[in-house]
């Protein structure tokens, strides 16, 4: 074709229609894009400060509950004056004979405490409040001297008359009556406002065994890993906006395996604060796929391979896919592009992706009741952090690349529910149905994306100091 | 627009701005929409190209080498998405293989005997592959290894398609000027 025409062909223009931009800016990733992760750095942040400032908050309260020896909350209705231990209050009647001296005028003289005019003799009075101090002491752990304190007089004689004296007189004596009251004060024994209990109090089964607010767990599950698809369609892939849980004809669910190690705080009889750190997968296993010729965005053709999954596009090598295949890297069914044409690029083989993370969950866990069998069930979220991925096909690990690149977190919605069984004071074994529901896509693809959910059976050990 | 703007236009798309990015595609869309119709079999079907290109481009901006030519690139990823796309259609190339038809091409000088547009509606009538290496060899410039290996096809399989191709507009030139002849 002459230069002419050619350049004719490149002015050639056509006109395409309103819906063509309208259709490229709803596909286009928001400006934001660059925002959202730091977003989700902020989220991850916010969560684990969020953890830490709840355990140091359960901490302190724990200690400051525990100062006292105990730690509860059970409050006790205010005691009457009448219940409390009472103060020793003990009263005599005494005679006593005052006698006027020979000179007829009031004065002083001897006096003597009358025997039978009284309840008691005044020392018998006072020897019997003595030993009820005495036994007052024993709860009060007064000293003599205090307990002396709270001896006071209330009568009109301020002392107490020696016993020793004259005789009474028998003419002109005035005869005076009086009626000395000794008092003794105990302070009572002030019940405590709050009765102490722990929780291991308020275990009906071990009513009097005092036991840790703390649990430890460790368990390990089986999980069995899906995917949920959600597709933004354009008008090329004629798909509407929908989701797809529902796997693909050729692909089906893998099954991992998940270990989890927990702590986990009672803030209450039936609910506990739990987290902790654990390890778990997702992936998905397809038997057929389309290997087809890789091109990269400025058009040169690079040798490379590109096989379509749902998680997005792995590429690598001739020599690459080759090895995986066959497990020779010199079978050269994808090496030479010439023997590779659309018709024979529709493969059957197993290929295994699966992305191992690192996670941190958060739940709030409900205990129906706290018995032998303890039916509990929880809910709660988690953040992980992609730790590895593979790929395998027909079992030959393959050296591959994601476009687009996957990302690095997840975090997911997760509800747990299962009934431990108590083996001993500390320990429980559990069995714990759990799910797991991915709240971001895992892949980078806008159009697709691609959220990982799984269900497990977790099995664990549960201990409690 | 001059060269300063373009940078900055450049930066403001990559950095997801829509005025600029509608600006971008305002642009470049009427000439890259001729390309697609080129390829395409009705005009919807060159929107679509069009429209996948263009995500594929935005999306792909902060890749592009600021001393190449900005529309040459552009030009590149239209052709390439295209191709992606009729081939995940199954649209291509059954296996001609002719090796010996490079020996039959002849100069394509009948081609100037009639206009681009009659000539992009000719076109558009032949099988998706000869369609697609008639444009990407006689128009794009793309010689026939270049073409397998972005179609991963032989390059005798190329050949043949250009070849049919030809034929097939030559005969089509030939009716249209019976036709014309027979009128007047």
């Amino acid at each position: 074709m002459n230069a002419n025409k050619k350049m004719s062909f490149d002015e050639y223009e056509m006109e395409p229609s309103a819906r063509v931009w309208e259709n490229i800016k709803a596909n286009l990733p928001p400006a934001a894009e660059k925002k959202r992760r730091i977003g989700a750095w902020w989220l991850m942040a916010a969560a684990i400060a969020g953890v830490l400032l709840l355990s140091n908050y359960f901490f302190e309260f724990d200690v400051k509950l525990r100062t006292p020896r105990h730690t509860a909350e059970t409050t006790m209705p205010a005691q009457p004056k009448a219940t409390v231990p009472p103060a020793v209050h003990y009263e005599t009647s005494a005679s006593l004979q005052a006698t006027t001296g020979s000179s007829g005028k009031n004065g002083t003289g001897s006096a003597k405490l009358a025997s039978g005019s009284g309840k008691h003799g005044f020392s018998t009075g006072q020897a019997f409040a003595e030993r009820r101090l005495n036994a007052a002491r024993g709860r009060q752990e007064l000293s003599t001297l205090q307990a002396n304190a709270y001896l006071e007089n209330t009568g009109s004689v301020t002392t107490v008359p020696s016993t020793s004296g004259r005789a009474p007189a028998q003419n002109g004596s005035v005869r005076k009556l009086v009626q000395p009251t000794f008092s003794l004060y105990v302070p009572a024994v002030q019940p405590p406002d709050k009765l102490h209990a722990t929780t291991g109090d308020l275990d009906f089964s071990h009513p009097k065994k005092s036991m840790s607010r703390w649990e430890w767990a460790a368990y390990g599950s089986v999980d069995y890993c899906y995917r949920s698809l959600k597709i933004s369609g354009t008008s090329s892939q004629s798909l509407p906006t929908v989701s797809q849980d529902a796997l693909d004809a050729n692909e089906s669910g893998l099954q991992t395996f998940s270990t989890a190690v927990t702590a986990g705080y009672s803030f209450s009889t039936h609910f506990s604060l739990v987290s902790g750190l654990s390890v778990f997968s997702a992936g998905q296993e397809k038997d057929r796929s389309q290997v087809v010729l890789a091109t990269d965005p400025s058009g040169a053709t690079t040798g490379m391979y590109d096989l379509n999954t749902s998680a997005g596009i792995l590429t690598g090598s001739g020599q690459q896919f080759d090895r995986a295949y066959f497990d020779n890297p010199d079978s050269t069914l994808f090496w030479n592009v010439s023997t590779l044409s659309p018709n024979t690029t529709d493969r059957s083989f197993t290929l295994e992706q699966q992305f191992q993370f690192i996670s941190i969950p958060v739940m709030i866990h409900y205990r129906f009741s706290e018995r032998r069998f303890t039916p509990f069930a929880g809910v709660g979220f988690s953040a992980a952090y992609r730790s590895t991925e593979k790929v395998t096909l027909n079992g030959n690990e393959l050296n591959y690349k994601y476009e687009p690149a996957m990302h690095d977190f997840l975090f997911s919605a997760e509800a747990v529910a299962g009934v431990k069984y108590r083996l001993s004071r500390h320990f429980a074994a559990g069995i714990q149905p759990s799910f797991r529901y991915g709240l971001n896509s895992l892949n980078g693809n806008e159009q697709v994306k691609w959220i990982p959910y799984s269900f497990g059976v977790g099995f664990g050990i549960n201990y409690r100091y | 627009m001059n060269e300063v703007n373009e940078e900055k236009m450049l930066k403001e798309c990559i950095a997801g701005n829509r005025h600029y990015q509608e600006l971008f595609y305002q642009k470049y869309c009427r000439k890259m929409g001729g390309v697609c119709f080129r390829y395409a079999k009705n005009k919807e079907e060159a929107e679509d190209f069009l429209q996948d290109a263009f995500i594929r481009i935005f999306k792909n901006l902060h890749q592009f080498k600021a001393k190449g030519s900005l529309e040459g690139w552009i030009r590149r990823i239209v052709i390439n998405t295209i191709m992606e796309s009729m081939r995940k259609k199954s649209l291509m190339f059954k296996v001609v293989d002719l090796e010996e038809a490079g020996n039959e091409l002849q100069p394509d000088n009948f081609l100037s005997q009639v206009s681009v547009d009659e000539l992009v509606s000719m076109i558009r009538e032949l099988s998706p592959g000869c369609r697609a290496v008639f444009n990407l060899f006689a128009i794009e410039g793309y010689t026939h290894q270049e073409i397998s290996e972005l179609l991963g096809i032989r390059v005798g399989t190329s050949k043949s398609h250009y070849f049919n191709a030809r034929r097939l507009l030559r005969e089509k030139i030939m009716n249209a000027e019976k036709e014309l002849s027979i009128k007047s």
